[in-house]
């Protein structure tokens, strides 16, 4: 089948790709854009390692197609810190001790992130439902919450 | 894993979209959220090579409510839509739960509700990849001979497990179904055909447009309970969905559907005809619990035991009456 250009819309900065229609956009965005911090898990939408964020919402990269995605804003994992400057929920992140191996981690944030701007104020429940799709091997989940937590209260402060 | 190579195709109207279907004929297919149907072209369980997008057909998605024509959801409504609407979540509460126990939210986000309704059955050794299932005979829903969840049988026995069609149809709801040229609106229950085989009655080139659900009665109570080994993402090893309409005397009206315990969703008529010719009275409840095991058949063809799916079955449908009674709140 015949390859298309299509432009994306990543971290607020167009990209002009030639792609196969069939590409999802975990396989555009980590071997076509280098944006390696969406991670493949399991490849098929039970782990949420490939959680980006699309128009504000959370979609799973790996059962999207590129294609499908001309002309939508996709924010990653990569978009969230302003040079040096990380976003709260990366810094909560880190300081919380809510990161392990880091392989769940972009995904569970991106998530977080999709929760905070439609909700500021969680309460825990919200936030476990929220990273209900996201797996981790590690840390048993109770610091990513507590970050995630941490990061509304940082977030609300600052606005 | 790769998918195959596909062409899409992105229609702006409905119109441009079963055109496009009838011109494509069976080597094409609708794709609304994906998060089914790539699975399934990962794993070589579908084979197409025209990809319609009915996810972005604008004048799909709407959410309409009228207090006396009821609810009109356009299928490519997402359920994250649908979970967050208020006005459905003051008249029909349980619809918002079934939409929310499907998957998680990002499965939410994607989903739609017109692609949760026509869910693909699922079983074992279906959802699985193309080199899994070469290691096994060509099961009857993959076009060959045998099922491995129930091997003497002569049937398909995948499960209906979408969450939301229960619920709608608890709820007395209709489904328009369009091709090129023409349109239909049946009862929601009629779409499943019971074969785990080819699960939806549509027409080659028909697709699921609009749901429509009729206005709450007063007094209606309703509730969707799942069971399902962990609080996301897992698909319903039970899903029981009960809308009832309770006067002084208890209740008088009751639908009762069943998910997972099947190739599709199981309308108990026998519990529904007890509370018609009975009334409620003692004793009742019990009685509607007998019918839901006695309607409920669930194989061993997804997690959870059947001995222990059966048992939650009963537990879940008194469960689901006693959340409903407002003698008991």
């Amino acid at each position: 089948m015949t390859k298309q250009i299509i432009n994306l819309h990543v971290n607020g900065e167009n990209h002009e790709l030639l792609i196969d229609p069939q590409n999802t956009l975990l396989e555009v965005l980590r071997d076509k854009l280098g944006m390696v911090g969406t991670k493949e898990g399991c490849d098929c939408g039970d782990c949420g390692t490939y959680t980006v964020i699309v128009e504000g919402q959370p979609v799973l990269s790996c059962l999207t197609l590129a294609v499908r995605m001309e002309g939508k804003e996709i924010t990653t994992i990569e978009g969230l810190a302003k040079g040096d400057q990380l976003h709260p929920l990366q810094k909560a992140f880190v300081e919380k001790g809510a990161i392990q191996c880091g392989y769940c981690s972009p995904g569970m944030i991106m998530s977080g992130k999709a929760l905070l701007d439609y909700n500021s104020q969680p309460n825990r429940e919200e936030i476990k439902k929220a990273i209900g799709g996201n797996l981790c091997r590690c840390t048993g989940y109770v610091k990513i919450i507590d970050a995630i937590e941490d990061a509304s209260k940082q977030m609300v402060k600052q606005n | 894993m790769l998918l195959p190579s596909i062409t899409y195709r992105q229609p702006a109207t409905t119109g441009e979209l079963l055109d496009l279907l009838q011109e494509f004929g069976d080597k094409a297919a609708v794709i609304a959220g994906g998060s089914d149907l790539i699975v399934q072209l990962k794993n070589n369980t579908a084979s197409v090579s025209h990809l319609i997008d009915l996810g972005a057909v604008q004048e799909l998605n709407y959410i309409q409510y009228d207090r006396q024509e009821g609810l009109k959801i356009g299928a490519a409504t997402t359920l994250l839509e649908i979970i967050r609407n208020k006005t459905i979540k003051e008249h029909y509460p349980a619809l918002v739960q079934a939409a929310d126990a499907v998957g998680a939210f990002q499965h939410q986000a994607m989903g739609t509700i017109g692609g949760n309704l026509c869910l693909n059955t699922r079983c074992w050794y279906f959802n699985q990849s193309a080199s899994w299932r070469k290691s096994r005979e060509t099961c009857f829903k993959m076009g060959g001979n045998k099922c491995h969840a129930m091997p003497k049988s002569p049937n398909c026995h995948a499960s209906y497990c979408g969450d939301t069609a229960g619920m709608l149809i608890a709820y007395g709801a209709t489904v328009t179904l369009e091709k090129k040229g023409s349109s239909r609106t049946i009862n929601l229950e009629e779409l499943y055909s019971g074969d785990g085989k080819a699960p939806h009655r549509l027409q080659p080139g028909e697709i699921l447009t609009e749901i429509r659900v009729p206005a709450p009665e007063p007094e209606q109570r309703s509730i969707y309970l799942k069971l399902r080994q962990r609080n996301a993402i897992d698909f319903p090893e039970v899903g029981v969905a009960l809308n009832t309409v309770w006067n002084g005397k208890g209740c008088s009206k009751l639908r009762l559907v069943l998910t997972a315990v099947a190739p599709r969703p199981v309308v108990v008529t026998e519990a529904e005809a007890i509370v018609r010719t009975r009334g409620w009275d003692a004793g009742i409840e019990a009685e509607i619990s007998e019918a839901a095991l006695k309607a409920g058949k669930p194989v061993p063809n997804m997690a959870g035991s059947v001995s222990y799916r059966k048992k939650m079955l009963g537990m879940m449908t008194q469960q689901a009456i006693d959340a409903v009674n407002p003698a008991k709140q």
